[in-house]
């Protein structure tokens, strides 16, 4: 008979579940609508700082937001990250460092803003036949810093693509009479219903931008075969803002004597 | 002209604007009574913006726009007497 006694090794094993960090978020543009397609990547600060030109997925994870503008990074260790978006046409956008903690979820916002135009403008001179005899490049940051020639907004839309005046005078929309087009201020409809035509006057200094959308088949707008023009005002701000213009008027000459104003617009 | 600045720092803000009109055209032309086309208005707009949260502005204006045209659209063909004079404004 043989006897046996003694211990018998019982493996034991344990699982630890590690417990990680997540974070995630959207990316929008600066009207607040979702952006997808975005290259977001997360940095860590605790290891090499990103410096501000280091290029998109160069951190320690990368992604790419979804259609609907959400991107996520999961199973992260818990410290602090910085997160980079980028996208062709807007600024760079970098996220302030957010703390990761271990098992905790955190939900960000990256806002990105338009990126500036660097277009360049080509005026060429030349005889028609020849050479060029003088050629001038201008900036477009340096272009819309040219004062306005009128004193009303609606003279000033045949300086935008699409937008023409006829023999008579009358603003054309892409091919359409203003009365075949909207006029959007602030969002709000401003076409008069009896005339078709632009029913508001508007100070030309309280108009922050001026759009014509030469697409009005849109779900947007609709109600319209032309084109829409759309109008924002500028709001106030924190600082204080004084604006006079056009102050001095023009005199008015007839036969060379003085027979009072032609021109006055102060704004 | 344009004022512009906080209501409440932060919190709220207003612009208000003002602009006056006269533009006098003359008709190059041998017309009998009047020869010129004179347009006047004036435009006011007020415009206060609230920041209710981080997302949301609640955004108020007010335009007013009265505006006077004399013999509006005269030309050679239409001498003053054939031309209406309006007075509108919203």
């Amino acid at each position: 008979m043989v006897g046996h006694s003694g211990w018998a090794a019982v493996p034991l094993v344990i699982h630890v579940q590690a417990q990680t960090a997540r974070i995630s978020g959207a990316v929008v543009d600066p009207t607040e609508h979702l952006l997808p397609g975005v290259e977001v990547t997360l940095t860590s600060v605790e290891g090499d700082p990103p410096t501000d030109n280091a290029p998109a997925g160069s951190g320690v994870a990368s992604t790419i937001t979804s259609e609907t503008g959400q991107f996520e990074f999961d199973a992260l260790s818990a410290g602090s990250y910085i997160i980079i978006a980028e996208l062709s046409g807007y600024a760079r956008g970098v996220h302030p460092p957010v703390q990761a903690l271990e098992g905790r979820s955190i939900d960000v916002r990256l806002p990105l803003a338009q990126a500036p135009l660097s277009e360049v403008v080509t005026v060429v001179a030349s005889t028609g036949a020849g050479e060029p005899i003088e050629t001038d490049e201008f900036q477009v940051e340096f272009l819309r810093l040219f004062q306005l020639p009128t004193d009303r907004f609606q003279e000033a839309l045949p300086l935008l693509p699409g937008v023409i005046r006829d023999p008579r005078g009358r603003l054309s929309f892409n091919g359409t009479r203003p009365s075949q087009s909207t006029l959007l201020v602030n969002g709000a409809n401003a076409t008069d219903h009896v005339t078709g035509q632009f029913a508001v006057e508007l100070p030309l200094s309280v108009i922050d931008t001026v759009e014509v959308h030469a697409i009005p088949y849109s779900a947007e707008f609709g109600r319209v075969s032309g084109a829409v023009t759309d109008v924002h005002t500028a709001a106030g701000d924190n600082h204080w803002d004084l604006d006079v213009g056009g102050v001095i008027p023009d005199p008015h000459f007839r036969g060379g004597t003085l027979m009072g104003i032609n021109k006055a617009t102060p704004r | 002209m344009k004022v512009s600045g906080p209501l409440r720092l932060g919190k709220a803000w207003f612009s208000q604007a003002f602009s006056y009109r006269f533009v006098r055209s003359q008709v190059k032309a041998d017309l009998p009574g009047e020869d010129e086309e004179v347009v006047e208005g004036f435009d006011a707009f007020t415009q206060v913006d609230v920041e209710l949260n981080d997302h949301h502005t609640l955004t108020g204006t007010l335009s007013v726009f009265p505006t006077k045209v004399d013999s509006m659209g005269i030309d050679s063909l239409h001498p003053a007497l054939a031309t209406p004079d309006t007075d509108s404004g919203g």
